[in-house]
């Protein structure tokens, strides 16, 4: 059994009001993404950002925002690394079903309806 | 089709003794499995439920963020707000390792963050509340990308251990017990035949003794 630990870095992505906040916290790598623009044209940026992504051994960890998900969705890998997390801007909150998106995963893995 | 026999090359004795063996040793893999499956189950269904509380608390937490750099943000100029960003964090790290969880590898982060040096005083105290929101804010996300990969590896192992165990519970076994019940019939017709044969010379030896 080998045990790897690594330092790595964290990337945001999404509009620029989303990613404020986190270079607030001292995220440092960011890209910038209208997600207002046409859906192809944004799957094309997304697409670019997420390759150099993948192919930069630093980065650990991206936060997408929610708004770009089911862009980002179609054109992730299925690898471990790095780690992949959707999350709303303040102003999306409302529009994310929490339970939903867990009790999809349940009925997905263990194959029952299940509340969390 | 779960009652099938399997085929074998030659109904011995020697097949007989090596299909129990098969058996005992399928039926204790179901075991070992089937309780690999609820270890993993309980563990899927706590993570589940781990990041679905920290999820509600993230998103609570983003608006309270975005709430209060707004507020300060009708204090502070576009350029103050860069400066602050600049100098506020030094180095922000993840350390990223792996854990076995019931046999699954899943990944561990950590935030390492070295803080900035600079005269609080040259900025405004509510931009400073906001930068630990959103420290806060970061913090747990990291918790809650772990839990969302684990999620996903305990899920996928979840759903190979459930279909191995559903192909020994109902191929597997069922097979070797089939074939086991096969070639015990077929031994005990063999006895039986000989046993018939051996009445047969039996009697003809009798008879023709008695002949003599």
């Amino acid at each position: 059994m080998t045990l790897s630990i690594a330092k790595k870095e964290i990337v945001v992505l999404g509009e620029e009001d989303f990613i404020a906040g986190f270079k607030l916290a001292g995220v440092r790598k960011s890209f910038v993404i209208n997600a207002n623009k046409p859906t192809d044209e944004l799957r094309e940026i997304v697409s670019k950002v997420l390759t150099s992504v993948y192919e930069d051994p630093s980065v650990g960890v991206v936060i997408i925002q929610y708004k770009l998900k089911e862009v980002a969705e179609k054109v992730l890998k299925a690898t471990q690394h790095p780690l992949i997390l959707f999350l709303p801007s303040g102003r999306e909150v409302g529009k994310v079903d929490v339970k939903e998106l867990y009790s999809r995963q349940i009925k997905s893995f263990l194959g029952i309806s299940m509340e969390v | 089709m779960s009652q099938q026999v399997l085929r074998l090359v030659r109904p011995t004795k020697i097949e007989f003794i090596r299909l129990r063996r098969r058996l005992a040793i399928a039926r204790r893999l179901y075991k070992v499995l089937k309780d690999r499956l609820l270890i993993l189950t309980q563990e899927f269904i706590a993570e589940v439920k781990e990041a679905y509380e920290l999820r509600k608390k993230i998103h609570e937490l983003i608006v309270t963020c975005d709430t209060e750099r707004n507020k300060a943000l009708t204090y502070t100029t576009p350029q103050q707000l860069n400066d602050f960003i600049a100098v506020r964090v030094e180095g922000l790290n993840v350390v990223v390792g792996t854990r076995v969880v019931a046999g699954v590898r899943i990944p561990l982060l950590e935030l390492e963050v070295k803080e900035g040096v600079y005269k609080t005083t040259a900025y405004p105290i509510t931009l400073e509340a906001v930068g630990k929101c959103y420290d806060e804010v970061l913090k747990y996300s990291l918790r809650l990308a772990e839990l969302e990969a684990s999620i996903a590896l305990i899920g996928k192992e979840v759903q190979r251990v459930k279909r191995r165990v559903n192909a020994l519970e109902n191929i597997v076994i069922p097979r070797l017990i089939a074939t086991i019940k096969y070639l015990r019939m077929k031994f005990e017709e063999r006895e039986r035949e000989d046993k018939i044969r051996r009445k047969r010379i039996k009697q003809i030896l009798m008879r023709k003794s008695e002949a003599r």
